[in-house]
């Protein structure tokens, strides 16, 4: 079966290429402030594609919950805030810290732009790129405990990392009959953000393996 | 549905590598729900919102599984919308009981419940 060959391609891959060591990154602020709580505002779109903010938005749950973390229902979060006037993902980043503690009672905040999405459509094969940074703050001091970003590739062999490409590759032949691929594209881009091991978050409270020295 | 694996195999792979990493919550339909209310409003209303999250905690239950954080309390958002405040309040109820770190804003939505029960 061709799909297992894939598979089993796709994991080797991974487990190979997943666990190398990069320059660590460093953890202590994230440490001084550790979360239970994220709250995830919906992000700033700097793309052409209106629901790119969203389409990443809706991504970003599973892995902060799978870290470890409590994730405000985000949908909920949205509406409640355009209600109370605060109608775009702009102003509702400019929300003063203390205010979303209080209504939330939320330990960090979560702010996410999306700074490219969308399939561009070449001769040869068309490329799906969702770029995103991340950056979490401490809802009581303000302090940025973590920051990332991340560009997420399907398709195409344009990049630079050949490990990347060959990743983005081999996705590319299982998902690429689905129909909405740029928000295939936002799951990646989610989990790569947040949850690489190396670079991601540190592993929350509700995580098994949170606070062992050998998680990170 | 299962053209998703390769995904979910993928975000699993990168959440942790040292060991094969038992999700920590049952997810069914929350994410794709969200995302319909947005990319497709007019299909995922409240009424659709209610209809596939209490089908997810079926599924989760059947299965043993703790519902993933914020599906009680969109659910109860979605009831409360529909004025279906009752339910509603359950809801949000459940989510806290659930996951205590929601209290501070679960509180503040049963109170803001109680007080158009009232008027």
């Amino acid at each position: 079966m061709k799909k297992s060959a894939i598979f089993l391609a796709l994991i080797s891959l991974l487990l190979f290429t997943g666990c190398v060591t990069v320059p660590p990154k460093d953890y202590t602020a994230f440490r001084q402030h550790q979360p239970k709580s994220i709250l995830v505002l919906p992000p700033q779109n700097m793309a052409t594609d209106i629901n790119a903010g969203y389409s990443v938005l809706t991504t970003a749950t599973r892995p902060l919950s799978e870290l470890g973390y409590y994730v405000f229902p985000v949908v909920m979060v949205d509406q409640l805030l355009k209600e109370n006037g605060l109608p775009t993902a702009a102003e509702m980043h400019g929300a003063p810290l203390d205010k979303l503690h209080e209504v939330f009672g939320a330990d960090a905040v979560l702010y996410l732009t999306v700074q490219q999405y969308g399939t561009k459509y070449m001769v040869i094969n068309s490329t799906t790129v969702v770029e995103a940074r991340g950056k979490l703050v401490d809802c009581q001091t303000g302090t940025v405990i973590w920051e990332d970003r991340v560009m997420a590739q399907l398709g195409g062999n344009s990049s630079s990392d050949p490990i990347a490409a060959l990743v983005g590759a081999l996705v590319d032949q299982v998902v690429n009959k689905m129909t909405d691929q740029a928000h295939n594209c936002a799951y990646m881009a989610s989990a790569m953000l947040l949850a690489n091991p190396n670079t991601g978050l540190l592993k929350g409270p509700r995580h098994p393996e949170f606070g062992k020295p050998a998680a990170k | 549905m299962k053209s998703y694996l390769p995904l979910l195999l993928l975000v699993t792979l990168l959440t942790g590598c040292q060991t094969a990493v038992k999700p920590l919550y049952y997810w069914g339909q929350y994410e794709n729900t969200l995302y319909q209310t947005y990319k497709n409003p007019d299909k995922a209303g409240p009424a659709e919102q209610v209809a596939r999250l209490k089908e997810d905690l079926t599924k989760a239950a059947a299965q043993n599984l703790q519902p993933n954080p914020g599906l009680h309390a969109q659910l109860g958002y979605a009831l409360y919308q529909l004025g279906r405040t009752e339910e509603a309040k359950q809801e949000f109820a459940a989510e806290k009981a659930l996951f205590p770190e929601s209290a501070v804003f679960m509180d503040r939505m049963l109170a803001k419940l109680e007080g158009a029960q009232k008027s």
